[in-house]
């Protein structure tokens, strides 16, 4: 047998958040600046398996990914049978700020995807000064509803399995079809109602558009990167966000789509390297 | 469109075998002024069916125009122009019908929808 150990361990961490018990399930892999990853709806840590595993990055910085409460293996909090699950633009960053605190983080880089990428944008404006650097991933400060997400909760649709088939359009046709379909399996695995709650943020409270021309990027340096086959948070939209961002810098990323670090790791990182390096290079001169 | 050759390959594919298993739908597809008629029974293509219709039996409808579905079908789409979903950002697809069953059977429709798409 030729087995294969990762560097990657996993481990759970309790904290008391909201007058509510959490078990926080997380990953990480590496050493240095701490890197806290933030993945999609409905989703799990499991997108950022890639990037844990590449020695080019785990050399320079700790990489880290949690589940957010209700995904992966992150348990909702006891008394969730009671009522619905919501993320809002607050619940969401107090958490994000709760967990950094009980896993004792100071400044790390912040890069999340998606609605991890439109938090980002929050966490850049109201939280900018506890972060080394923010990279928002497919992150615009808007999205436009042209679905409706209350049918993946119908008693007839199997919403997890509903909502793969949602998201399966939004990468890119030639990222490796085992990642593609690992990335949809991570969706079929979702609790009910979990990816329709993260959406209530991603469209309806976590608009942005009136409120990202006060990022300040000399506080954070604020990078915006996204995959030119995402339709739901597009190029275009990143670009008119980071119009309003003095010093906001945009990479779009041609042959990735709106999961750029599952869908096809390899591409990706290739992508998010250079941006690192930036990272790490400016941290350099500031110390020095 | 080469429908023959669209039944053959959906109908060979192992994974719309396995992940469309089980679904049944009758899609409207209404290309332009063109109709046609998918019928999907247990995630294999029964038949199609080419209009015009007067009242067609089906669960659900996806329209657009020649050119949109064109792009769509296109072996290798360009970016935005891979999926459905987008084509309803656009507002260049409609759907109509019953949205319960379009939602249920969603894995399987676009499985099927992406046997459009021909390798030249």
């Amino acid at each position: 047998m030729n087995a294969i150990l990762e560097p990657v361990t996993g481990r759970y961490v309790r904290f008391e958040h909201d007058d509510r018990p959490y078990r926080i399930y997380f990953e990480e892999a590496g050493q240095g600046i701490p890197l806290l990853c933030l993945h999609t709806a409905g989703s799990d840590s499991r997108q950022f398996r890639g990037l844990l595993n590449e020695p080019r990055i785990t050399e320079r910085f700790r990489v880290i990914a949690f589940d957010l409460p209700w995904h992966g293996k992150s348990s909702p909090p006891p008394g969730w049978q009671r009522g619905a699950y919501r993320l809002t633009s607050t619940s969401y960053s107090d958490l994000i700020l709760a967990f950094m605190a009980a896993l004792g983080l100071e400044r790390p880089v912040v890069m999340g995807c998606s609605i991890g990428g439109r938090i980002c944008l929050h966490l850049a404006l109201a939280h900018a000064a506890k972060f080394r650097a923010i990279v928002g991933l497919q992150s615009a400060a808007s999205t436009p509803r042209y679905y409706d997400p209350t049918w993946l909760s119908h008693p007839e649709v199997n919403g997890p399995v509903a909502g793969a088939a949602t998201v399966m359009g939004l990468m890119c046709p030639e990222s490796p079809e085992a990642e593609r379909w690992e990335t949809l399996w991570h969706y079929m695995q979702g609790g009910p109602g979990v990816f329709g709650g993260d959406l209530y943020f991603y469209q309806v409270d976590g608009d942005f558009r009136t409120r990202v021309q006060d990022i300040d990027t000399e506080v954070a340096p604020l990078y915006l990167l996204t995959g030119a086959y995402d339709y739901s948070c597009s190029p275009q939209d990143t670009r008119e966000t980071a119009a309003h961002i003095a010093g906001a810098r945009v990479r779009i990323m041609p042959k990735l789509g709106h999961f750029p670090m599952s869908e096809h790791p390899q591409a990706f990182i290739a992508e998010l390297l250079p941006v690192l390096e930036e990272i790490a290079d400016e941290q350099r001169s500031t110390a020095g | 469109m080469d429908w023959h050759r669209f039944q053959k390959e959906a109908n060979t594919d192992p994974v719309l075998a396995r992940q469309g298993a089980g679904s049944s739908f009758r899609l409207l597809l209404k290309r332009g002024d063109d109709e046609y008629v998918i019928e999907v029974r247990e995630g294999s293509v029964a038949r199609v069916h080419a209009g015009p219709f007067v009242m067609p039996q089906c669960d659900f409808a996806l329209a657009g125009s020649r050119a949109a579905w064109a792009r769509f079908a296109c072996a290798h789409p360009a970016p935005g122009d891979q999926d459905i979903f987008a084509f309803f950002r656009s507002g260049e697809l409609t759907l109509t019908g019953d949205t319960r069953k379009f939602y249920a059977h969603l894995m399987c429709l676009k499985l099927v929808l992406g046997h459009l798409r021909f390798e030249p």
